[in-house]
């Protein structure tokens, strides 16, 4: 039986780092080393290979975009959850879209924009606010934008399957009941909530697609910490020139626009922070 | 007043703070003030209690520490029916974590009968059992819980259930 050794030299982390940092603009700094481990363990296990090193060789090979890709992909994929740190949603259902339904109550379009989505938690969290909380809505043009690097990831969140350790997380009993159906050990979310978004791959680093639409609200959370402050000012000025003008911007916990040059106003909405574009 | 001494441990005294628990005012504004002025007094004097009702050892402890871990004092008993007791002998915990499928008295009988007391109405009780039928939490749900974990679980979990419960910020 062929044993895994997933032990990882100074060499092939210095290439995996190299790698991400080029394709996605994700800084991995050394104490990163067990991440990359627990990440690329299982691609080296479908892989058929002994270690990362030799995940290392094959990457190098030509022609290997494909396995370069999955790399890129298995590193950058975060943790997510429904209603993660809570605060935000509260304040999306008590005072922002309130708000918002207000303001745009002649022109009925909303469009908000779930960016880092991973395998959909935050996307689906939105739309089971606004079925649950904002029936009016289904009158208005609203669109979810549901964004991620990772295609593989998306082809997860597309399906709203979950099982029982994602349900387990952050996922209020009623939502449950209410809005997902089970199957055998999946939970998979109502086709009604799923037609609500449009899940697309995007690369932060990257020119934004000229189509994207002027957005109302933005969640940009928990991807900013993995940048330099440079790619996080470019990233922002970006996000910058597709917010409307008195839209929201949603940063994670541990983010901030402190100590970038970019044009944001802080603003507290109850236990939450958000993020105002100022000109 | 009560004087406990205890010995190279210092003393404590335990004065309790006598507030009306009068629910027969009419003005919502003084209602809220009074639950408002309990729920801080409670908060700064007096930490967070749980009653875990769960019949296997493991989990109680596992629950306990994860529980002390945010500041709460853990009461455990190990079916339903002595979790009543400690509801009716012990302080009124701030919250109730209970399994479903225990001997004497199963944790669906033990919401039912809390539920079927009005001084119990508000008090967040959480089931935590190994049941993942959707009828099952639904039947869990009309019996009154207020939120649903399966097992198996992680700290994360409970944190997260006990802030949607509103105990925990």
């Amino acid at each position: 039986m062929t044993t895994l050794n997933s032990a990882l030299d100074p060499q092939s982390f210095s290439y995996i780092s190299s790698l991400v940092r080029r394709k996605s603009a994700i800084i991995l700094e050394g104490e990163k080393a067990y991440l990359v481990e627990s990440r690329l363990t299982p691609v080296v296990r479908e892989m058929g290979l002994l270690n990362i090193s030799e995940l290392v060789a094959e990457l190098q090979k030509p022609g290997s975009q494909t396995l370069n890709q999955r790399v890129v992909e298995a590193m950058t994929t975060n943790e997510t959850s429904f209603f993660r740190d809570i605060h935000p949603f509260d304040a999306l259902k008590d005072k922002i879209l309130p708000g918002l339904i207000q303001r745009r109550s002649k022109e009925k379009t909303l469009t908000i924009w779930s960016n880092a989505c991973s395998s959909g938690q935050e996307p689906y969290t939105i739309a089971m606010i606004l079925a649950e909380h904002f029936p009016m809505l289904k009158n208005w043009k609203v669109r979810l934008i549901s964004s991620d690097l990772s295609n593989r990831i998306l082809d997860k969140a597309r399906l709203g399957c979950f099982n029982q350790t994602e349900v387990n997380r952050g996922l209020p009993m009623n939502f449950l009941l209410k809005y997902f159906t089970k199957d055998g050990n999946k939970w998979t979310v109502d086709q009604g909530i799923r037609n609500m978004i449009e899940f697309r791959e995007l690369n932060l680093v990257d020119p934004f697609p000229a189509l994207l639409p002027k957005m109302d609200i933005v969640f940009l959370r928990n991807v900013l910490i993995y940048f330099s402050p440079e790619s996080k000012t470019e990233i922002l000025k970006k996000v910058h020139a597709v917010m409307h003008k008195d839209s929201y911007l949603f940063l994670g916990g541990s983010e901030t626009t402190m100590n970038l040059k970019v044009n944001f106003e802080r603003e507290q909405i109850g236990s939450a922070v958000c993020y105002r574009p100022v000109a | 007043m009560k004087w406990y001494s205890y010995s190279k441990n210092g003393d404590r005294v335990r004065v309790p703070l006598v507030l009306s628990t009068s629910t027969s005012t009419s003005d919502p504004n003084v209602a809220s003030v009074r639950d408002s002025l309990k729920t801080h007094l409670r908060k700064k004097f007096c930490p967070m209690q749980a009653l875990v009702i769960d019949d296997d050892p493991a989990i109680l402890l596992m629950m306990t520490s994860i529980l002390n871990g945010l500041g709460y004092q853990v009461t455990t008993a190990v079916d339903g029916k002595q979790g009543l007791q400690e509801l009716t002998d012990s302080i009124l915990p701030d919250v109730v974590l209970v399994d479903w499928n225990m001997p004497i008295m199963n944790g669906l009988e033990f919401v039912k009968t809390v539920r079927s007391q009005t001084q119990f109405n508000q008090l967040p009780i959480i089931m935590v059992t190994t049941e993942l039928e959707m009828s099952q939490v639904a039947l869990s749900a009309d019996a009154g819980i207020s939120e649903y974990i399966m097992k198996p679980f992680s700290p994360i979990m409970i944190i997260e259930k006990l802030q949607m419960v509103g105990v925990l910020s």
